[in-house]
């Protein structure tokens, strides 16, 4: 860029959000790889750009410090979705290195450059008079508003280019090397989880909030808080570190939050918070299966850490001890599970819905990020499981040539490390197998995601309804219609003129 | 950190290794029962027990063995409340500093699923 650049941060935020739905408009025409290479630069400048907008939560009276927002935490879930996706991708031949989007590129140095701005000429926190923070509350929803409409377009585009590739491979019955259908169904399942987050904050404010008529919703629950903060250390850990311990604790805190889940929803389907049928039929069944895959897989981890490595992650461990004691102080009694009555008094069942579709998108994301670290190579595991999982893969493969009579021609492990039961490098058909599982696990939280897509809809429907005095249908409209799937086509819907 | 430089009893921190030992088997054994039981408060428990194990071996020498020698004992609050007990052997200022929150936590766990 020539001469210096005099523009305001109100007019940097406006022009990113303009070119978000410019790029939108030529979606069609985009290319997905440079799109995606380009996507984790711009989630990192918003992340950066919100940190250093001023606080909107009062200072607390001890400390001074500030605690976050619900909107703050959802902000810092989805950077850290952002990078453990943008760290995995590295590396692969998909979407490879190369040049980048021009025009997410120019949000990303907007959002930049107006951190820049904020930082240089920020006083030290007076309070903040009303116009100011109706221009703040502005301002994080034209950030957020941005990353919605981002996502959404690089989301199309790498849905595009998966659909582009299946039917190459239903042509050709191959790719050629640097075309992975998987990376691409990955990463467009992972936007599409960012796009209905990011759609989930904004639900309700846009675009009321950038006329100053917003009001900050209550303080989340503890359980909401628990969660953002467990999603966001877990992707921390997961793309910090690569151990089986800290998989485990994952996988199990992960059964645990969706236990919960099950029971939340149960209690507000019961009560008509939430629509009974697509409870039963839907919604129940996909989290119970997703439930059962995360255990499915928290037994793998067990087997697979060495005794010696059981100690996991101080700071994850931390932020599952708040989720489980979240968890339990809303649905337990005692020793049994709290009558629907009592877990009604405990919480807003009316919030039970945009709860559940935001612990599913974490989920899937979450998944995903297993997935990755059972293809990283630097995986390893306990000696004696190694074995027992090479025995038992090959042993169910008839054609294979290394067993005969069901015992192997060769020792996958060596004697000493099975005495020791140390860690030792995996064997590619017992990557596979956990690969495979993990491949299961990503389908069905992706199932399970999308049988909570309708659930505020149906609430909505509900409760007006209910004001009509008409009996209630709760069949909810058609998938197409809500929300963050209203914007499949390819095209900006309604709200995304403003 | 902690500014507490006394030396940690021995048999204290034997005993300590034990109780990890019984964590860790109490957890395994509380999530293999979860594979055939639905019930959430058996996942709560299984999860209350991961943390536990995980903040005794914080307590430990990095590459404490967790699992040898296993305890016989197959009911995960039975082999929770001999941890308990096992705490009671020696004086808090014996163990490592920061086993007073693990006896928390083992405390808590007890209070919640065997009161």
């Amino acid at each position: 860029m020539t001469g210096r650049d005099k523009r305001s941060v109100g007019e940097l935020l406006l022009e990113s959000d303009h070119m978000a739905r410019s790029i939108l408009m030529d979606v069609d025409e985009m290319d997905a790889a440079m799109m995606l290479r380009t996507w984790g630069e711009v989630v990192q400048a918003a992340g950066e750009l919100w940190q250093a907008l001023p606080p909107v939560t009062p200072p607390q009276p001890l400390t001074g410090e500030h605690l976050p927002d619900s909107t703050d935490l959802a902000i810092q879930q989805l950077a850290a979705r952002s990078e453990a996706m943008h760290r995995t991708g590295r590396g692969r031949a998909w979407p490879g290195d190369g040049p980048a989007d021009e025009r997410l590129l120019r949000i990303a140095e907007s959002f930049a450059r107006a951190a820049d701005l904020i930082s240089r000429h920020a006083t030290a926190s007076p309070p903040l008079s009303e116009p100011e923070q109706r221009d703040l509350q502005a301002a994080r929803t034209r950030i957020m508003h941005t990353l919605y409409i981002g996502s959404h377009g690089v989301a199309v585009a790498v849905g595009q280019r998966a659909r582009e590739l299946e039917m190459k491979m239903a042509a050709r019955g191959a790719l050629t090397s640097g075309d992975s259908l998987r990376h691409s169904r990955a990463a467009h399942a992972r936007l599409t989880a960012f796009e209905q987050h990011a759609g989930a904050v904004l639900k309700g404010t846009y675009p009321r909030a950038l006329a100053g008529e917003h009001r900050e919703p209550p303080a989340a629950t503890r359980l909401a808080h628990a969660l953002a903060s467990w999603d966001i250390q877990a992707h921390r850990t997961l793309t910090r570190r690569l151990n089986t311990a800290d998989l485990m604790l994952t996988a199990r805190t992960q059964s645990v939050v969706l236990a919960a889940c099950t029971t939340l929803t149960r209690v507000a389907a019961d009560v008509g918070q939430l629509d009974r049928q697509q409870y039963t039929t839907r919604l129940s069944p996909a989290v119970e299966t997703s439930q059962e895959r995360w255990e499915t897989m928290a037994r793998l981890w067990k087997d697979l850490t060495p005794p010696h490595s059981r100690r996991v992650d101080t700071d994850l461990a931390r932020a599952a001890l708040e989720t489980r004691a979240a968890v339990h102080e809303l649905i337990s009694d005692g020793t049994t599970i709290a009558h629907a009555s009592a877990i009604a008094q405990r919480t807003d069942l009316s919030r039970i819905g945009r709860l559940t579709q935001q612990v599913l998108a974490t989920n899937l994301d979450l998944a995903h990020a297993t997935h990755d670290a059972t293809t990283n190579p630097e995986l390893t595991g306990a000696a004696r499981a190694v074995n027992a999982l090479a025995i038992a893969t090959r042993r169910h493969d008839p054609r294979d040539v290394q067993t005969r009579d069901d015992s192997p021609l060769a020792a996958w492990v060596t004697p000493r490390d099975l005495l020791a039961n140390r860690a030792v490098p995996l064997p590619d058909h017992v990557r596979s197998s956990l690969t495979a599982a993990a491949g299961s696990l990503v389908d069905a939280n992706m199932t399970a995601m999308s049988a909570a897509a309708s659930l505020d809809h149906v609430s909505a429907q509900d409760s007006q309804t209910r004001q009509n005095g008409e009996p209630s249908a709760r069949r909810g409209r058609a998938l197409q219609d809500r929300l963050p799937n209203s914007m499949s086509t390819g095209r900006p819907a309604s709200r995304c003129e403003r | 950190m902690s500014a507490d430089q006394r030396p940690t009893d021995p048999d204290a921190a034997n005993s300590l290794g034990t109780v990890a030992r019984l964590l860790a088997r109490a957890s395994d054994l509380a999530w293999d029962q979860a594979a055939t039981n639905p019930d959430p408060v058996l996942r709560l428990l299984g999860l209350g027990l991961d943390l536990a194990t995980s903040q005794a071996l914080e307590l430990l020498p990095a590459g404490t063995d967790a699992d040898q020698p296993a305890p016989a004992e197959t009911d995960p609050l039975k082999l929770l409340r001999a941890a308990e007990e096992l705490t009671r052997l020696y004086r808090i200022e014996d163990f490592p500093p920061g086993t007073s929150h693990l006896i928390a936590t083992i405390c808590d766990l007890l209070n919640e699923h065997a009161p």
